[in-house]
């Protein structure tokens, strides 16, 4: 009897008074379920939160209803704490203990103060939210994808003349415990080993951060929201602040892919965070949200430094950018000096040098630059002008969708060849520029089938794990280099040798010159190697070099010329090369299809004569 | 074979953007780890200002702050820390964003007097390069007190 009755009492303790209530997670209707699990962050029956002190049931992050129970016990307990700063779980796990005082779970509970929170809620004064969204990196391909963030915008802003520099900004950020350097930190970003949180500062410092030390347009959009929205969102981005980090990893638990599901606890009803691929793009976030009617209210471009820089050069008086660029140099500004635009110019040619440099300008030109702020404040103050007007075609939500399906017809000489290609992302050189950086290429994880009608054989045409290009544009205020690097295996035409392939790889650099924002001209050099059965000596490796011209026709063509010349240094390097040379055509009949003509000549190995036409057609769409 | 897919990316790719960041970001960050953020490059840490612990502290923007809002009576402190390189190109202009927030943070609803009087008093409110972010809010506020038109105007004065 006595055993039985400590048995009882175990009951009693272990099992949670709103179970012995009758209340359950499978008791909820359809629509609780989804917030609930929304809340936990649950994706395929587990937590994506990492921290234990973002549940309160042992079970949590693996048990919905666990967590259901284990939380209306201690919103009920006055005594109990939770997160990193004992507050009482009323106050941390804020989002939860409204809805589930919502729908009826809580009735009756006394309802605890929460000093702190209040506090925070109102320091930050939100009375409405905008998704920011960062253009990459220029000539940094690993940042093609861009980033994002939300800005907390302060109420009352155009009546008290206040501007969104002040707002605070809520970033989900990954934080690495060491130095680590390249190789060790994308395997760690690739396999786990970093964890992320939540970075909540002032825009302003991401505005310096982005805008200004990274050359990264800013857009901004701003959403309709309503308070109910608001509300649920603060404190549902307070009960993630006070207990928990997400582990972070590149793909699928990036800063855009936990914002998005942080995000579509306030937005439940539109169905924000689908996560439908391997990997979760930040231009995936702005554009589920550009589809949902009336969400987003109004949209703003903040052009980078660089931007506003070439901006400012490129209507200035060709005398004034030779005196600009002689001033920059020089050691002494003339006392009297007096031309504002070239003074304004010298001014912001030297910010954006210390931004480029990394702070490392030298003595004269820290000299000048004092002397010139100087000078500059002497004369007459700059006048509020009408806004600068700026390409904003890099707008995410005018890019076509990251993975693209194709199929093509193809001749290569007598051969007729049919065949369908794969790519996972992103985005190369011929595709439309709308939504990416011009003339940038970062495509990885492709694959092509073919069927040759004459050999009656099917093989598989290409696999390209990666294939970089960043052409960057050369200028004096910003010399630096473009670049390209790839790693595949394609086919060897140089020798009379029907579907063979080759392993290739290579990695150039040179100059990119841009004589309008529609066409690039660039010719790199660098190092190459190829693998294969079916070379003489199973490898070839040497000296590459690459031209190109891109032109951006019209919105919905553009053309390529590629000439690629490649030297064998492994034998008689001047004797032994080959080159191919190619024109591609790309029609662009919607965002997310277009048509391809390419054209190419790859000559005999040894010589510039003719060893292989290859004619293609081909039509891609993008999902 | 999707970490094996992205791993072959991040080799190329990451070892220049990921490397040497440094952040000086608020929030949970204590708890976890400090230093980094993968989302920025090396350019952070010139970008943004580094605030001392204790006024970071003080200011509620350190990763060990409670929450991460900065105190009012340290907004102007903080803002003109963490934007030295912006503030001091458009106080020489005398007009630009920046200017127009730093203003707002005096409470003075007039900008466009407020960026005259510190491109008039530049070398005075940053009388150097060196010029630190509290010596720069120091400077301007006793200039608005010296002002009749700032003095009378900017409310938080």
């Amino acid at each position: 009897m006595r055993l039985f009755l400590l048995l009882v009492l175990l009951c009693n303790l272990l099992v949670p008074a709103a179970f012995a209530a009758g209340i359950s997670f499978d008791n909820l209707s359809s629509d609780q379920k989804d917030y609930w699990l929304k809340l936990l962050h649950y994706h395929k029956n587990s937590s994506r939160a990492d921290s234990e002190k973002f549940f309160v049931s042992p079970m949590g992050k693996n048990n919905p209803n666990a967590e259901l129970l284990a939380d209306i016990d201690v919103f009920n307990d006055p005594f109990a704490k939770a997160g990193w700063f004992n507050y009482h779980p009323q106050c941390v796990f804020r989002e939860r203990f409204e809805f589930l005082k919502r729908i009826g779970f809580l009735n009756g509970v006394k309802e605890q103060p929460c000093a702190e929170l209040k506090e925070w809620v109102n320091g930050l004064n939100a009375e409405s939210i905008s998704l920011i969204f960062s253009s990459s990196y220029p000539n940094n391909p690993s940042s093609l994808f861009g980033h994002t963030m939300i800005r907390l915008n302060q109420s009352g802003k155009a009546a008290n003349n206040t501007s969104d520099l002040l707002d605070y900004s809520v970033a989900f950020s990954a934080i690495p415990e060491h130095e680590d350097m390249g190789l060790v930190f994308a395997i760690k970003g690739m396999f786990g080993g970093y964890k992320g949180i939540l970075e909540i500062t002032k825009y302003y410092t991401k505005v310096n951060e982005y805008n200004n030390g990274e050359s990264r347009d800013l857009i901004e959009y701003d959403l309709n929201m309503t308070p109910d929205e608001l509300h649920r969102l603060l404190n549902h981005l307070w009960e993630i602040y006070q207990t928990t980090y997400f582990d972070y990893f590149f793909a699928d638990e990036n800063c855009s892919a936990v914002l998005v599901d942080i995000l579509a606890v306030p937005f439940n009803h539109d169905n924000v965070n689908s996560h439908a691929r391997w990997f979760y793009l930040p231009s995936e976030m702005i554009k589920v949200f550009k589809k949902i009617p009336g969400r987003i209210k109004s949209e703003n471009f903040r052009a980078s430094l660089k931007k506003q820089l070439e901006k400012q050069i490129s209507i200035m008086p060709n005398n004034d950018v030779s005196e600009l660029k002689k001033m920059a140099s020089l050691k002494e500004l003339r006392a009297d000096y007096s031309n504002i635009p070239v003074l304004d110019g010298v001014i912001s040619l030297l910010d954006f040098t210390r931004y480029r440099t990394k702070d490392q300008l030298t003595p004269d030109q820290k000299s000048m630059f004092r002397k010139a702020l100087i000078r500059r404040s002497a004369l007459a103050q700059a006048k509020v002008t009408d806004p600068l007007v700026y390409d904003q075609n890099n707008r995410p939500d005018l890019g076509h969708e990251p993975q693209k399906f194709s199929f093509f017809l193809r001749t290569e000489e007598a051969h007729s060849l049919i065949g369908v290609e794969l790519k996972e992302g992103y985005h190369d050189l011929m595709s439309n520029d709308a939504g990416y950086d011009p003339f940038s290429q970062f495509d990885f994880f492709t694959g092509s089938l073919l069927y040759d009608k004459k050999l009656n054989r099917v093989s598989y045409d290409q696999l390209t794990f990666v294939n970089l290009i960043s052409l960057h544009t050369y200028k004096f205020f910003d010399p630096q280099f473009s670049w390209a690097a790839k790693i595949l295996s394609d086919r060897l035409y140089d020798l009379d040798c029907d579907l063979c392939h080759k392993f290739n790889a290579r990695a150039y650099l040179g100059p990119t010159f841009k004589p309008t924002s529609k066409m690039a001209l660039s010719l790199m050099t660098g190092v190459f190697g190829e693998l294969s059965r079916h070379l003489e000596k199973g490898f070839r490796a040497g000296v590459g070099m690459e031209g190109s011209f891109l032109f951006q026709v019209t919105e919905k063509m553009k053309i390529g010329l590629f000439d690629e010349l490649r030297f064998d240094a492994t034998k008689k390097i001047k004797k032994d090369y080959y080159n191919q040379i190619g024109f591609k055509q790309s029609y662009f009949t919607g965002i997310n299809n277009e048509w391809r003509l390419e054209s190419s000549m790859v000559s005999k190995f040894k010589t510039f004569s003719t060893n292989t036409w290859i004619n293609q057609l081909n039509y891609g769409f993008f999902f | 074979m999707k970490n094996i897919i992205i791993a072959l990316l991040a080799l190329i790719s990451a070892t220049s953007v990921f490397a040497g960041d440094s952040s000086s970001g608020c929030g949970m960050g204590w708890e976890v780890a400090k230093n980094q953020s993968l989302v920025s490059s090396s350019t952070r840490s010139i970008v943004n200002a580094t605030f001392s612990n204790t006024i970071a502290m003080t200011m509620g923007t350190s990763g060990c702050a409670k929450h991460s809002i900065v105190k009012n009576d340290a907004k102007g402190i903080h803002f003109a820390e963490a934007n030295m390189n912006q503030l001091a190109i458009e106080m020489a202009r005398g007009n630009g964003e920046f200017v127009a927030s730093f203003a707002s943070v005096f409470g003075c609803q007039n900008s466009r007097a407020f960026g005259s009087m510190v491109q008039a008093k530049y070398e005075t409110v940053l009388p150097s390069e060196s010029t630190s972010g509290v010596e720069l809010y120091n400077n301007v506020k006793a200039q608005i007190k010296n002002n009749a038109t700032l003095s009378s105007t900017c409310s938080l004065m």
